[in-house]
């Protein structure tokens, strides 16, 4: 009997983009988009090489899920098109220097901007991914999602890391 | 006689009847060399009919013959050929291990085996040293219930937890068997680290999109738990093998899995340039 050789340690299940896909899909539980969001599709936008993550979407939101009876569109662009306004976008860590840019292009547009980058929900974003004890969490600024024109549950709250 | 001449012509239906007659027949019921040919004939029958059967009737008769053989004090030859058999017979236990373990995964079998091997062996050579038996034999079956859970994460299908369960603790059970013996066993640290890591990415991929917060959260403790479990096999691994691949990518992993981003990038780094170095 020859010893197996495992040389198993390879890496085809990204777990960080599960749990970012879960997170994203069901922060859609806590917010209310404007009255002009709610008809076509619902859009999240990625901005970044994201391909796990796009991935995790596409099979478990995009081709499973509607939000408030929306078909569910995904936008892989570090652009917005006007016509095609994100109901979420989020914008990867390495696109951390575009935050201030998209902030400003789509202020009171009903869009939820999430982003990773430290201290950016102190700033720009309504919601930012950050980790805690090697887990991944998130804080929260109702102040901006006020601004990006949408309305927040209050239990939201608690949920949150950090509010601001 | 006739037995011998039946045996030599491999007409072995016709050797058992007739040695079967000679082991009973007063005369010659207590002769060492009937008792011997005995077991060489059974044996063969063995090899020819029930060659993956580990509950087989003819080998269990072989031993038999070779043990009352032994009890008639037989001379130096035909103890000789006695003991040759006894070890030829004992490495059938131990090569029908893989029939169990690659083709059934069945655990318990495969010790069982395992164990009649040993037994068996230990009347060959009374002396012998089982080490490094003991390390193959813990470390293919732990290897094999990883790589089975490997195949099982990476499958869409849904997932029988109870089997998923049960193949990490009996993997997780063979490689600690491994270190108790070896510490610095290499294969046996990664083993039990992709063990440990394999149960945490279970949770999370089998979390579903429709819980609430608090739920993902505390599947996030478990998975985040396991990692850390997976973290220090991983690290002695890479101490005692800095340049295998294998282990770099599986550091690499846990440091990912645990949100150590500069360290995850840190040894994608090192595995750039380990790739680079063997091309």
């Amino acid at each position: 009997m020859c010893v197996l050789l495992f040389s198993s340690f390879k890496q085809n299940y990204d777990i960080n983009a599960k749990i970012k896909a879960v997170y994203i899909y069901n922060l859609t539980r806590y917010f209310e988009w404007p009255e002009s969001a709610k008809s076509g599709n619902f859009i999240i936008q990625i901005v970044g090489n994201a391909n796990s993550l796009i991935k995790e979407l596409n099979e478990n939101v995009v081709a499973k899920k509607t939000i408030g009876g929306q078909k569910i569109e995904l936008i892989n662009s570090d652009k917005i098109d006007k016509n095609k306004i994100p109901h979420i976008i989020y914008i990867t860590p390495e696109n951390s220097s575009k935050i201030k840019t998209f902030a400003s292009e789509l202020k009171n547009k009903g869009t939820l901007l999430i982003t990773e980058q430290e201290g950016a929900a102190k700033t720009f974003a309504v919601i930012n991914f950050v980790v805690i004890d090697n887990k991944q969490k998130f804080e929260y600024n109702k102040q901006n999602a006020i601004k990006y024109g949408l309305k927040a549950s209050e239990d939201l709250k608690q949920l949150a890391s950090a509010v601001y | 006689m006739e037995a011998l001449d039946c045996y030599q012509k491999k007409d072995l239906a016709c050797a058992k009847n007739k040695i079967d007659e000679v082991v009973i027949y007063p005369d010659t019921k207590d002769e060492p060399a009937a008792w011997t040919l005995r077991a060489y004939v059974y044996f063969q029958l063995f090899k020819n009919q029930e060659v993956n059967n580990r509950y087989s009737k003819y080998r269990q008769e072989s031993i038999k013959s070779l043990e009352k053989s032994e009890s008639l004090s037989p001379d130096p030859d035909v103890k000789e050929q006695n003991k040759k058999l006894l070890k030829i017979i004992a490495e059938t236990f131990y090569n029908q291990i893989k029939v169990f373990l690659y083709d059934s995964l069945n655990y318990n079998a495969c010790l069982e085996l395992y164990n009649n091997y040993k037994n068996i062996y230990k009347t060959y050579d009374p002396n012998v040293d089982f080490k490094n038996k003991d390390i193959e034999f813990h470390l293919s079956v732990g290897g094999q219930f990883v790589s089975t859970m490997k195949q099982i994460l990476d499958s869409s299908k849904d997932v029988d937890e109870s089997k998923f369960k049960k193949y990490n603790e009996i993997a997780k059970i063979s490689f600690n068997k491994v270190l108790e013996l070896d510490p610095n066993n290499v294969s046996a640290l990664e083993g039990l680290a992709i063990t440990y890591y394999n149960q945490g990415a279970h949770i999370i991929k089998t979390m579903s999109f429709d819980i609430p917060f608090e739920e993902i959260y505390q599947m996030q403790d478990k998975s985040v738990q396991y990692f850390k479990q997976a973290l220090p096999y991983m690290q002695k691994a890479y101490e005692l093998k800095p340049d295998d691949p294998n282990i770099v990518e599986g550091l690499a992993g846990i440091y990912w899995a645990l949100n150590e981003n500069e360290k995850h990038k840190e040894y994608m780094k090192k595995l750039e340039k380990l790739k680079k170095e063997e091309k």
